[in-house]
């Protein structure tokens, strides 16, 4: 005759056991949960998930774009100020500088300085760009084309205000320890290139789509 | 013969200390328990809205002294003003489908349940967990300052259609200061939700605990899942929107406001704009959001279906599939919202049989509960009669939307009760009734004790019974051509004989209401005086059954359980008891 035995007591892993392969990376550090890991990809997945959402957002803005212009009829095209083409050198610049601090370790902190200045001279001809619109007497509310225009261009500039903080956050770090290969290094890498793609398709969409 | 694992746990304490402990907690548990006491504030707030509402519509023009302490411009003499109804009504409508039908299903159910079901000590990102609780915190006192601040709340419905949302105080009272904060509201919403999503996708594909593959997953983790996912996609566009219509408001520019309008005899100096450009964007973040309003309810149902009628989901690859469907699908439809803004009909066409096309999985959702059903051993906890009364509603809300995506019906139905009705079978009252299955059944994992089944199956019956009262008849109302966002209908000779009806209707909305109150006195006195539960009671399957009740401050105690099989392993032939919990090793055959 076969019977079924009782079913045997419950099986557990340590949370640091090399055995379970999905949350524990052995890292140690775990946030409320003291020598509890929780693995350090998590940053990455949240981070290309946050990606996502900026995407919905700025398609979200650039879908409205295309609807206004077409059919406003009080579409006054604003003329672009020169200095945006500066702008987004730099702000490619900033991104090579980045990659570079990643590949030459031991000079790391000498071109993420760079990249994080770069980032702030970015920042800084947006702000110039503005200025210059403003002394033309073009503001946000002066018709569509111009609303859209500090619309996006302050959309953008506000996202890469979240990435420069972290620029100069990891750059403060760096100065006392190696952070190359850091976790925040590489995805503040990832959003300042996002930042940066984003850019040029603004930049394209307000040069051409007029 | 499996040995089991002997683990040292890697022991730590909980946060000491009332703040850190309750207030700006970083335990999952504790936040989801926030979200969820924060519904059950929005939805006493909302129904006492509606209660005011369903008493205007049967009886205008009754005074109501308190009305006129209360609210001294809303109700001159005790008597509703049309715009004050209308406050009352996007003050409900917003507080129903943000703050109860979008917070407690998912944020805080899924809060509590989603890293205990997946074997995780926590969600991925402890911190962003809090924030998101706080911010959603912020955006209900914003919304609710609306009622308080000079011109009372916005008048503009949970839509908020601009120009008239966009216009400022000119276009009526409410739609100043309270229309801002209105959509201040949201916007933070927004980003509450966002981050809530991108926690708990992050969770889900990075957390699970050895063994849990994602066909392992219980349902009500898919649907979770996936309505994270719609939140991430869904609530940017509702974010851009919100930007776009606060500028409007504050900074003047002209998105959604078109040239030429004259308010009050008043030119407007405004030009360029679309107002149907928000109706895009509204209903391409709207549909989605009824879903997420409703896929944690249909997680809840199936989970509560398989362990009460003790026996495996019906086809539970279908349903993962189903789930992940409709979260597609729900992202080109939103045009069945818009059948009377004027589109092509080639436009409403393609709308029209995207939205017919939900029905298929919505109907595989359907067949598989009923499947799972037939036969089983059902036991008819209160929990169980919840969540088939989900079933109910959600079958009945579901046909009628059938009528409604037929663009030539709509042009008739449209605007009418024939639409309040559905929305509310298919989106409020299935949610709730999601929300209140998912109490029953889970209340003794969180608080170690039961509620009340007595009370509870009376709560129940009124319940049940008493949603189908309010909502059944306002189809036939809609036929007759009953207009909806009407403060009275006195003024029409045509709806002279649909009075006795709005009578009707409030009286069982007044019955159903104050039922609630069994509901409420039933939660609060069992956290204290309920029957003591089991870690098990339900002889449920997932692995939060494994666990003390309420869990520890790390879940598993520092240690991560292994899964071995699936989530509804019930009266599985030849097994020692009537269900197999995930984490059970393989049974072994003994002969002798
Ligand atoms: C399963 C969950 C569903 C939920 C939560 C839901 C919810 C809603 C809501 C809130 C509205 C609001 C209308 C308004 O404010 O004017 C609506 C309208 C509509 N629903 Fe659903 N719905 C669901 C399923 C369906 C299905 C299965 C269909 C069709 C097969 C459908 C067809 C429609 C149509 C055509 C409208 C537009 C009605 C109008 O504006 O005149 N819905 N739904
Ligand atoms: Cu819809």
């Amino acid at each position: 005759m076969a019977t079924i035995a009782p079913p045997p007591p419950l099986e557990y892993l340590s949370t640091r056991d090399p055995d379970l392969p999905t949350w524990s990376d052995g890292d140690g550090e775990g946030d409320s949960h003291g020598p509890q890991a929780l693995p350090e990809r998590r940053y990455l997945t949240g981070l290309l998930l946050g990606l996502a959402a900026v995407v919905m957002f700025f398609t979200a803005l650039t879908s409205a774009y295309v609807v206004n212009q077409g059919i406003s009829g009080q579409w006054e095209q604003v003329p672009l100020p020169r200095i945006l083409w500066a702008s987004t050198v730099i702000l490619l610049l900033s991104s090579l500088a980045i990659e570079k601090a990643r590949r030459a370790k031991k000079h790391f902190g000498r071109w993420w300085e760079i990249a994080t200045l770069l980032g702030v001279l970015f920042l800084s001809a947006q702000l110039a760009a503005f200025r210059r619109l403003a002394s033309a007497g073009i503001y946000m509310d002066t018709n569509p084309a111009s609303s859209f225009f500090y619309l996006l261009t302050g959309a953008h500039a506000i996202h890469l205000l979240g990435g420069l903080t972290a620029l100069l956050y990891i750059w403060i770090r760096s100065r006392r320890e190696m952070m190359a290969d850091h976790i925040a290094v590489k995805a503040t890498a990832i959003y300042w290139h996002f930042m940066d793609g984003l850019w040029l398709w603004l930049f394209l969409l307000l040069l051409l789509w007029r | 013969m499996t040995e089991a694992v002997h683990v040292e746990p890697v022991v730590h304490q909980a946060p000491q200390g009332f703040i850190r402990k309750y207030i700006f907690s970083l335990d999952h548990k504790v936040i989801g328990i926030q979200y969820y006491l924060l519904a059950l504030f929005s939805v006493m707030v909302g129904m006492l809205l509606s209660v005011l509402m369903r008493f205007n519509l049967a009886w205008p023009g009754t005074e109501v002294p308190i009305l006129e302490t209360l609210f001294p411009v809303g109700a001159p003499g005790g008597i509703m003003t049309p715009e004050f109804y209308l406050s009352l009504m996007t003050m409900h409508g917003t507080i129903m489908v943000f703050f109860v039908l979008t917070t407690a299903p998912q944020s805080g159910f899924g809060n509590y349940f989603l890293p205990l079901q997946i074997g995780a000590p926590d969600m991925a990102f402890p911190t962003l967990n809090m924030l998101s609780f706080w911010i959603t915190f912020v955006s209900l006192l914003v919304l609710l300052a609306a009622f308080v601040v000079t011109g009372g709340a916005p008048i503009s419905g949970w839509t908020g259609y601009p120009p008239l949302s966009a216009l400022g105080e000119i276009a009526g009272p409410g739609l100043g200061t309270g229309q801002t904060l209105w959509v201040a509201s949201i916007a933070l919403f927004c980003v509450a939700s966002l981050l809530g999503a991108l926690n708990f996708i992050t969770t889900t594909i990075d957390l699970r605990t050895k063994g849990m593959s994602m066909m392992r997953l219980p349902l009500t983790v898919w649907a979770w899942f996936v309505t994270a996912i719609l939140a991430l996609l869904a609530f940017g566009v509702l974010l851009a929107a919100g930007v776009l219509l606060l500028l409007d408001r504050v900074v003047g520019t002209s998105f959604f406001i078109p040239a030429g309008l004259v308010v009050s005899d008043q030119m407007i100096n405004h030009k360029g704009g679309s107002p149907l450009l928000w109706q895009h964007l509204f209903w391409f973040f709207g549909h989605p959001e009824v879903y997420i309003a409703i896929l944690p309810g249909m997680g809840v149902t199936s989970q509560i279906l398989s362990t009460f009628a003790r026996k495996p989901i019906f086809g539970y690859r279908a349903m993962a599939y189903a789930i992940m469907a409709i979260g597609l699908v729900s992202f080109i439809v939103w045009g069945h919202h818009m059948f009377l803004s004027g589109m092509s009909p080639y436009s409403a066409m393609v709308f029209s049989l995207t939205t017919t096309a939900v029905a298929v999985p919505s109907a595989i959702k359907t067949f598989n509960w009923l499947g799972t059903l037939w036969g089983g051993r059902v036991r008819f906890t209160t929990a169980m009669l919840f969540a088939i009364g989900f079933v109910s509603l959600f079958v009945t809300g579901g046909v009628s939307g059938l009528f409604l995506n037929q663009p030539s019906v709509d042009i008739y139905l449209h605007d009418t009760y024939f639409v309040v009705a559905h929305f509310h079978m298919i989106m409020g009252v299935a949610a709730i009734f999601g929300i209140f299955a998912a109490t029953y059944y889970w209340f003794p994992k969180m608080f170690a004790r039961h509620l009340s089944e007595r009370l509870g199956k009376i709560h129940f019956w009124i319940t049940f019974v008493g949603v189908y009262s309010i909502f059944m008849p306002m189809h036939f109302l809609g036929v007759m051509g009953n207009p909806r966002r009407y403060a009275e209908f006195t003024a029409f000779e045509f709806l002279a004989d649909v009075v006795p009806i709005h009578e009707f209707i409030s009286i069982a909305a007044f019955v159903t209401i104050g039922a609630q109150l069994l509901f409420a006195v039933n939660f609060f006195w069992s956290i204290a005086r309920g029957k003591i539960a089991e870690i098990n009671p339900w002889s449920a399957t997932t692995l939060e059954w494994t666990v003390p009740s309420p869990p520890p401050h790390d879940n598993f105690g520092g240690r991560a359980p292994v899964v071995h099989r699936g989530p509804y392993e019930y009266s599985v032939p030849g097994a020692s008891r009537d269900f197999i919990l995930q984490s059970e090793p393989e049974m072994k055959v003994v002969h002798q």
